[in-house]
């Protein structure tokens, strides 16, 4: 029995819960239509639903504060007051009472103690200011409407709303049984509801849902409203439209089924997809026509079968925002701002754990837009905008992902306060900060020790910050950007989710005999490192072994040796494949026997008895059946102390940050070495692409040497040629030749050097060099090298010039450095 | 816990396997299936009695092999046994064992305390001993075999 009680319970308490969030959804409606006599009805069963629920429990701080909201509420119907913003507002607050109490019932089963007089006595004066004889009347009315909801009631719907009236009327045919059912008037505005075209697809959605719920308590209080049901299944058919055909009435009630349950069928039918593979290959060996029939038609049924198990898990995006309307509504008034909501895509689907990841980022973005976003209606007026601010909501499927923007036409960011704040939160120096592109300035909310505690006011900043919203973004997988051009003409941020949780991509590599998955969000670059052809190759830090990639120390890990599956540590004459991941800020690489493929995996748990392994972020079960483990960067860049030890000498991290905040100072140059001249740069900016031909494929072409390029000849320039004091040789056509591609007036050319090396960070100053040399621009200092930087301009030039005589053409004075600013 | 609910029970059906050279058996009616050649992917750095996971339909489930479990150091042990899927506290796991006996109808009232040269590991997870008549049957605790405080000890060992 006590179960019993505690499932009714449990019914009363979502029941409550999703009235509760209709009505906001209305309520916001019904301020910007206050004619709208359905919403009004709506809301107003709404309470009267409430209200006798909670009175069937002896709730009675529920069931007298609902009561006065209905008693204020019948007011309006009736229309003997007409809705005014303090009504609302103090409705919307006995809204929220309600909703605290029901969060207390949910948890403890018991109302929690008390009192509520305030709120109700200021909606009962504001009932009874409207209409001088009031007392008598307004609770009268409340009374006849709560206790024995009248033929009157049920009646009624169809008076203010005659265009929802036939509709209603036709899917229930018997009108009379509805009527003396006490849930009726619940039955009748869910009709009106469903059938109602001006509200918003979403609303409607919702509606529906709430609809079913309502209706299917209702089948079980009351099995004789056979009609309710019958509104149902028309909801119901238009959601699932062959689903629900095929099906009786009765079965067309919702059925609560539990998640895991979900899981375990998604399970099962993966399977039988495997299964069903495993069958296809029988239908082209097998000339048996029944036999190749029965398997093409598992073969579809598979296939319909695994696209409605993936539907069952996906949940609209109007489960999250459908709160939003109230949320605008409540921080615009509070701010004095006047602020249009809307939302487009709301069906749009996706995971129902991605809907929990994403709630508290996109609240958090709302209230950001609406509080700094959208200006007060005289600064609008100003800035010749209409007075209303428009916050848009958007959402859609685009290649695999669900894009969610969130678009307003405020102000913008204020990029000087970012700037401002950046230096006070000592982010960046001031001269660094000067130079912040708006790209960088945007990038720069994102950052963990930004704040804008004296910009926000007490409404945002509540709860998350931006970087908990950018990290709770990318821990699902998705990402976020945000558009916001200069000229007060708006913003725009743009959430890219997956669709779902369970599947992502990774990439499968080899250790000794097991294949691993990284998944792909953790992996920054692959990378392979020829530790025989490399000048420094692996270098120890302090103990741990690490590479250079552009320039920055990486730590290595040694992937087999973590996992203890051997003890090889690659030699001296080595090939190693690095995954480069990131963790905790961290980058340090994964060091493999073999990067096989990119698979998309349906993570699993791998279950409590590998509890406390960090190793695993799950596992996943291939194409062949076999189980693979799918490694967790973080886990692995904690359990190897990795990120401790680097943590603890803070060399390499202080080098790190030395570099970055220069960065302005440095450029980026390619590095590469030219026998006898040693080690040169070029600016990255003026290389295409690198290259090497085989021997074979160069011609001669008059004087000339040329390779053919894509659709074009490309000149090959042998660099060397062009130095001041070098010997012009020949080209060694012996091996393979390095070359860079550089594009001269959108022509190709090919710069032959001996061999390239790396991508480093050179400081912008370059030293002239005394005497200038021919060819070069300059000398730049990185660390204690003296790398020569090419004069690239020079070089082309000469090149035009007869090959023969370019020596005694050349010039006297060459003008320093305009190459490089 | 389970102990008071095997104890109370009378007439139960009990798996049968053997594991070396001694022979055991389990409630059948926390048996699911038995299965075989199921591939175990080894997972590195896990304890030591887990051989790895399986897939059983779409379903990852812990492979533990018994030899270690049990402290029972057997030269005859290959890891290619028969896997007895066991569904215990809601999770499913697969016992390798050497060779799966039949089904015998016992009456926990017989059971006796495990005999003292069993392992420290072993008398942790049996549960009683029954005298059939050429041999012991040692009765396992299946909740006890993936307990994790259990567990922990084990792989101290």
């Amino acid at each position: 029995m006590d179960d019993n009680l505690d499932e009714i319970l449990g019914e009363f308490v979502i029941e409550a819960g999703e009235i509760l969030d209709q009505l906001d959804i209305d309520f916001v409606e019904l301020e910007k239509n206050p004619d709208e006599k359905k919403l009004i009805e709506n809301i107003f069963r709404g309470m009267h639903t409430l209200k006798g629920s909670s009175g069937f429990f002896a709730f009675k701080r529920l069931e007298k504060l609902a009561h006065a909201c209905e008693t204020l509420l019948s007011k309006v119907r009736e229309g003997q007051i007409a809705l005014n913003q303090e009504m609302v507002t103090i409705l919307l607050e006995g809204f929220d009472a309600l909703r605290i109490i029901i969060t207390v019932v949910s948890d403890t089963k018991v109302e929690p103690e008390g009192d509520d007089s305030a709120i109700i006595s200021t909606l009962l004066t504001i009932a009874n200011g409207g209409v001088p004889p009031a007392p008598v009347a307004a609770s009268d009315s409340a009374s006849l409407n709560s206790d024995m909801p009248p033929p009157p009631v049920a009646a009624k719907p169809a008076a203010p709303a005659p265009a929802a009236a036939p509709p209603a009327a036709a899917v229930v045919p018997p009108p009379a049984p509805v009527a003396p059912t006490p849930v009726s008037p619940a039955v009748s505005a869910q009709a009106e509801s469903a059938s109602d075209e001006q509200i918003h697809d979403a609303d409607q959605a919702e509606e529906v849902d709430q609809s079913e719920q309502e209706e299917s308590q209702a089948t079980n209080e009351v099995p004789a409203s056979a009609s309710a049901s019958n509104v149902v299944a028309k909801a119901a058919a238009e959601k699932i439209p062959d689903a629900s055909k095929a099906t009786n009435l009765e079965l067309a009630a919702p059925v609560k089924v539990n998640v895991e349950l979900l899981d375990k069928l998604m399970n099962l039918v993966s399977e039988l997809v495997l299964a069903r593979n495993r069958l296809l290959p029988f239908v082209t060996d097998n000339t048996d026509l029944n036999f190749a029939s029965a398997v093409r038609t598992i073969d579809i049924l598979t296939l319909e079968l695994q696209e409605r198990m993936m539907k069952t898990r996906m949940q609209p995006i109007s489960q999250v925002w459908g709160k939003f309307p109230r949320l605008v509504r409540d921080l615009s008034t509070d701010l004095g701002k006047k602020v249009e909501l809307i939302q487009e895509g709301a069906e749009t689907e996706l995971d129902r754990t991605l809907l929990e990841a994403i709630r508290d980022p996109l609240v958090h973005i709302v209230r950001n837009t609406v509080d700094h976003g959208i200006e007060l209606p005289n600064v609008r007026r100003v800035a010749k905008k209409p007075e209303t601010g428009r916050l848009v909501l958007r959402a859609r499927h685009e290649n695999g992902m669900v894009v969610i923007e969130v678009i307003d036409d405020g102000a913008g960011i204020n990029f000087e306060r970012v700037r401002e704040k950046s230096i006070q939160n000592n982010l960046y120096s001031p001269e660094k900060a000067a130079k912040l592109t708006d790209q960088e300035l945007i990038e720069t909310i994102f950052l963990p020790g930004f704040s804008t505690k004296e910009v926000i006011t007490n409404l945002s900043g509540r709860g998350v910050g931006t970087d908990v919203v950018k990290n709770n973004i990318t821990h699902i997988g998705g990402s976020i950007e945000i558009e916001s051009p200069r000229g007060s003409v708006g913003t725009k941020i743009r959430l890219k989710i997956p669709l779902t949780l369970a599947i992502m991509p990774a990439l499968f590599v080899r250790s000794e005999q097991e294949r691993f998955a990284i998944p792909q969000n953790s992996l920054l670059e692959m990378v392979r490192f020829d530790l025989a052809t490399d000048p420094t190759g692996l270098e120890d830090f302090y103990g741990t072994p690490v590479f250079r990639l552009r320039g920055r120390l990486h730590p290595l890990l040694m992937l087999n040796q973590h996992l203890g599956l051997s003890n090889r540590y690659p030699g001296k004459e080595d090939a190693i494949n690095i995954a480069v991941v990131q963790s905790a800020g961290v980058r340090f690489g994964l060091v493999v026997d073999e990067v096989l493929d990119m698979q998309e995996v349906v993570v699993k748990p791998i279950g409590s008895l590998f509890k406390g392994l960090l190793d695993f972020a799950g596992a996943t079960i291939l194409g062949n059946g076999r189980v693979a483990l799918i490694l967790d960067v973080d886990g692995i860049a904690m359990s190897s102390g990795l990120i401790a030890k680097v943590q603890s000498r803070k060399l390499q991290d202080d080098q790190v940050a030395d570099k970055q905040t220069d960065r302005s100072e440095e450029t980026t140059m390619l590095l590469f070495d030219i026998v006898d001249l040693g080690s040169l740069a070029i600016p990255l900016e003026f290389i295409n692409r690198f290259e090497i031909f085989e021997p074979e494929r160069v011609q001669r072409n008059g004087s000339k040497m040329v390779v053919s390029y894509g659709d074009v000849i490309m000149p090959l320039v042998v660099v060397k040629d062009f130095i001041g004091g070098m010997q012009k040789q020949e080209l060694d056509l012996s091996k393979p030749i390095s070359v860079i591609v550089h594009m001269n007036n959108d022509q190709p050319v090919g710069l032959v050097v001996d061999q390239i090396h790396d991508i480093v960070q050179v400081p912008k100053k370059l030293f002239s060099l005394t005497p200038p040399q021919r060819g070069l621009v300059g000398a730049a200092l990185m660390g204690e090298k003296v790398i020569n930087v090419l004069d690239l301009q020079e070089i082309m030039m000469l090149r035009n010039l007869n090959h023969d005589d370019a020596q005694a053409r050349y010039p006297e004075v060459i003008e320093m450095g305009a190459q490089l600013q | 816990m389970s102990e008071n609910h095997i104890s109370l029970s009378e007439g139960q059906d009990y798996t049968t396997f053997h594991i070396g050279e001694l022979f055991f058996g389990i409630p059948a009616i926390d048996v699911v299936e038995l299965s075989r050649n199921l591939d175990v992917t080894a997972v590195p750095k896990g304890p030591s009695f887990v051989s790895g996971l399986m897939n059983l339909r779409g379903q990852l489930v812990p492979a533990v092999d018994m030899h270690i479990r049990l402290g029972i150091e057997d030269s005859k042990s290959n890891g290619k046994g028969v896997s007895i899927i066991l569904s215990s506290s809601g999770a499913q796991v697969a016992l390798i064992v050497d060779a799966v006996g039949e089904i015998l109808s016992l009456n926990s009232n017989f059971f006796e305390p495990p005999p003292n040269k069993l392992t420290a590991l072993a008398k942790e997870v049996v549960l009683g001993v029954y005298k059939l008549p050429d041999r012991l049957l040692l009765i396992l605790d299946p909740v006890k075999i993936v307990e994790h405080s259990s567990l922990e000890a084990a792989a101290l060992t």
